[in-house]
C-alpha cells in the first residue's frame, strides 16, 4: 500500500514535469555558460553540440554497431559471472569443505581491483569479444557470490530445526527455505553487479579492442571530438540504465514479498 | 463437543507415559575447554493426552530440553523416550511451534501449512483437505490463500499451530509460541489452545514464562531452577476443565499462581542476571 502510494507520487505528471524542468534549466545553464565564457570546445562542448554528435552517431550507426559489441560482451560476461558466483556460493554455503578451503580465497581476491586485472586479461583472452567478457564476468562474479552465501546463511536457525523436525532433507532445506530466503540478497547482488559488468567491459575495451564503445570514446578523445566522447557517455548511460531496469522488473516480479528492496550487500 | 472435565482427567490418568525422560543433562562445549551445562538430571514422564508447561526463569535450560524431547539435538547424560522408542532423530510424532511463527513469506497461508506434507511426501490433495479444515477451526478460511506479512502476529501463530497439526502429531511441542505477543492477544491464543487441545487430545508440552498462562492451561506445571536447570517442583494444577479466563480470578488458581511463583524469589533472578553476564 506504501509502496503504490510512493510509485503514483514518484510518477505523477507533476513530478515528472518537475524533473523535466529541471534537466531543461541544468542544459540551458549548460549552453548559456559555454557561449558566455566563450569555453573552447576542445574543454567542453555545448549540450547543442553534443546533440549534433549524438544524432549523427545513430544515423550513421557507429553508436548502434559499437554498442552492439559492448552490450553483447557486458550480457555475457554479466551471466555467466553471475552463474558462477551463484554456483560458488551455494558450495561454499552448503558444504564445509569450500567454506573452510575456498571461502578466505574469494574474500582475499575479492580485494583485487578487477580493472587492474585487464592488461593480463587482454594477453590471455586476445582484443576479441573474449577478453572484455571475461572482464565483466570477473567483475560482476564477486558481488553475486558474497550475497548469495549470506542470504542462504540468513535463514533463522529455528526454520533449519523446524524443517528438521519434519525430517527434511538437506535439499529440501535447501530448495524449501535457503533458496527464496536467498532470492533479495541475490538480486541485490546482481543489481551491483550489472553496473559494474558495463564498467568491467568498457575498461578490457579501454585495454585493447576494435570495436565497442570505450574503443569509440578513445578515438573520439585522441580527434579531440570532445562532444563525440559526451555523446558516446549519454549513449553509455542510457544502456546502464536500460540493463539495470530489464533487471528490477524481473527482480520485482520474482521477489513480490520483498518489501525492502534496499538491503544490498557487499560490492 | 464439550467432554466432562472429571471424565477428562481420569482418563489422561489411566493412560501410559508418552515422553519419558531419565535423568536428562546437557552440557555445552563453550570455547577454551570450558563448559556450560545447560541442563542437569532431568526426570519427568507426561502422559497421553496431558497438558504440561515447564516455566522457569531465562536461560534455564527450558528450550534446550525441548529441543532434546523433539531429537533435534542429543541429551548429553540421561535418557529420553517418546511413545516408547529411545530418541535419536526427529520424529513425526512430534510437532513444534517456535516463540516465531517462521512462516515462508514467498508462501501463502494453506502453502505454508502444508510444507511439513510436502517434506514428509504424505499424499496432498488429502491433507490439503485437513489443512483447511485445521485453518478454519482457527478463524483462518479467509486468509488460507493470503501472505503471512499481510496477517497480524496472533494470526500468524495460529498458522503456525496448524502447520505443526496437519500431519496429525499424537505429540506437540510448544516453546513459548505467544511470547511474542501482547497481552491481550495472547489471552485469546490461550483460549484458542485450550479450544484446540479439547478438540484435538494431544499430549502438550509448552515451555513458557508466563506463570498464568502456565496454570491456566495446563494440568501439571513444572516449575525450573536458573541454569544449570533443575527440576524444582512439579505442581498439580487441580482446576476443573474446561476452563475460561475468569478461573484465573478465582482463589485456588491464585493459590497455584502463588506457589509458583514462591519459587522465582529475587535472589534467584539476580543470581541468574549475574551469571548472565
Amino acid at each position: 500500500m506504501n509502496d503504490a502510494a510512493s510509485k503514483t507520487a514518484r510518477w505523477s505528471p507533476r513530478a515528472l514535469l518537475e524533473r523535466l524542468g529541471v534537466i531543461v534549466l541544468g542544459l540551458l545553464l549548460w549552453e548559456a555558460a559555454v557561449r558566455g565564457f566563450e569555453v573552447s570546445p576542445l574543454l567542453v562542448p555545448s549540450p547543442v553540440a553534443v546533440f549534433d554528435q549524438l544524432v549523427r552517431g545513430v544515423m550513421t550507426g557507429v553508436f548502434f554497431k559499437h554498442g552492439l559489441y559492448t552490450v553483447a560482451a557486458t550480457v555475457i560476461g554479466f551471466f555467466l559471472g553471475s552463474l558462477s558466483g551463484f554456483l560458488i556460493g551455494v558450495l561454499v554455503s552448503q558444504f564445509d569443505a569450500f567454506n573452510r578451503l575456498i571461502y578466505p580465497y574469494i574474500v582475499a581476491f575479492q580485494t583485487v581491483p578487477k580493472v587492474a586485472l585487464a592488461p593480463i586479461i587482454i594477453v590471455w583472452f586476445g582484443f576479441g569479444i573474449g577478453s572484455k567478457v571475461m572482464m565483466s564476468l570477473l567483475i560482476c562474479f564477486f558481488p553475486v557470490a558474497v550475497n548469495t552465501i549470506e542470504g542462504l546463511n540468513s535463514v533463522r536457525a529455528e526454520q533449519i530445526m523446524l524443517m528438521r523436525s519434519y525430517r527434511a532433507t538437506r535439499w529440501q532445506i535447501f530448495r524449501i527455505a535457503q533458496l527464496p530466503n536467498a532470492l533479495p540478497y541475490i538480486f541485490a547482488g546482481l543489481n551491483v553487479g550489472i553496473v559494474l559488468s558495463v564498467i568491467g567491459t568498457i575498461v578490457g575495451e579501454f585495454v585493447g579492442t576494435t570495436n565497442g564503445l570505450g574503443r569509440l570514446l578513445l578515438d573520439y578523445n585522441y580527434a579531440f571530438d570532445i562532444a563525440g566522447v559526451f555523446a558516446t557517455l549519454v549513449v553509455l548511460s542510457l544502456i546502464g540504465v536500460v540493463l539495470h531496469s530489464i533487471l528490477r522488473a524481473i527482480h520485482y516480479r520474482l521477489v513480490f514479498w520483498q518489501r525492502r528492496p534496499d538491503q544490498t550487500l557487499g560490492v | 463437543m464439550q467432554e466432562s472435565p472429571e471424565l477428562v482427567r481420569d482418563a489422561a490418568d489411566t493412560r501410559g507415559a508418552v515422553i519419558e525422560a531419565g535423568a536428562v543433562g546437557k552440557t555445552y562445549r563453550a570455547a577454551k575447554n570450558r563448559s556450560v551445562e545447560a541442563l542437569a538430571d532431568i526426570s519427568l514422564s507426561i502422559r497421553d493426552g496431558e497438558f504440561l508447561s515447564v516455566v522457569g526463569p531465562s536461560g534455564c535450560g527450558k528450550s534446550t530440553f525441548l529441543t532434546i524431547v523433539a531429537g533435534l539435538v542429543p541429551a548429553s547424560t540421561g535418557t529420553i523416550a517418546v511413545a516408547g522408542k529411545q530418541v535419536t532423530e526427529p520424529s513425526i510424532d512430534v510437532g513444534i511451534v517456535f516463540q516465531s511463527a517462521l512462516l515462508l513469506d514467498w508462501r501463502t497461508v494453506l502453502e505454508n501449512v502444508m510444507v511439513p506434507i510436502e517434506v514428509m511426501g504424505l499424499p496432498r490433495k488429502e491433507y490439503r483437505q485437513r489443512a483447511l479444515d485445521l485453518l478454519e477451526m482457527c478463524g483462518l478460511s479467509a486468509f488460507a490463500h493470503h501472505y503471512p506479512w499481510q496477517l497480524s502476529g496472533g494470526m500468524q501463530r495460529r498458522a503456525a499451530i496448524c502447520r505443526a497439526l496437519v500431519f496429525d502429531p499424537p505429540i506437540l511441542l510448544l516453546d513459548e509460541p505467544f511470547g511474542a505477543l501482547d497481552a491481550m492477544t495472547r489471552d485469546y491464543m490461550n483460549v484458542e489452545l485450550m479450544r484446540i487441545w479439547q478438540r484435538n487430545r494431544k499430549t502438550v508440552m509448552l515451555i513458557t514464562h508466563s506463570i498464568q498462562e502456565a496454570v491456566l492451561l495446563s494440568d501439571r506445571v513444572v516449575v525450573m531452577s536458573p541454569a544449570p536447570g533443575r527440576i524444582l517442583k512439579i505442581i498439580d494444577v487441580d482446576i476443573p476443565r474446561p476452563r475460561s479466563l475468569e478461573v484465573i480470578a478465582s482463589p485456588r488458581f491464585g493459590a497455584i499462581a502463588n506457589e509458583i511463583r514462591a519459587f522465582f524469589s529475587a535472589d534467584m533472578f539476580l543470581a541468574g542476571g549475574a551469571k548472565a553476564q
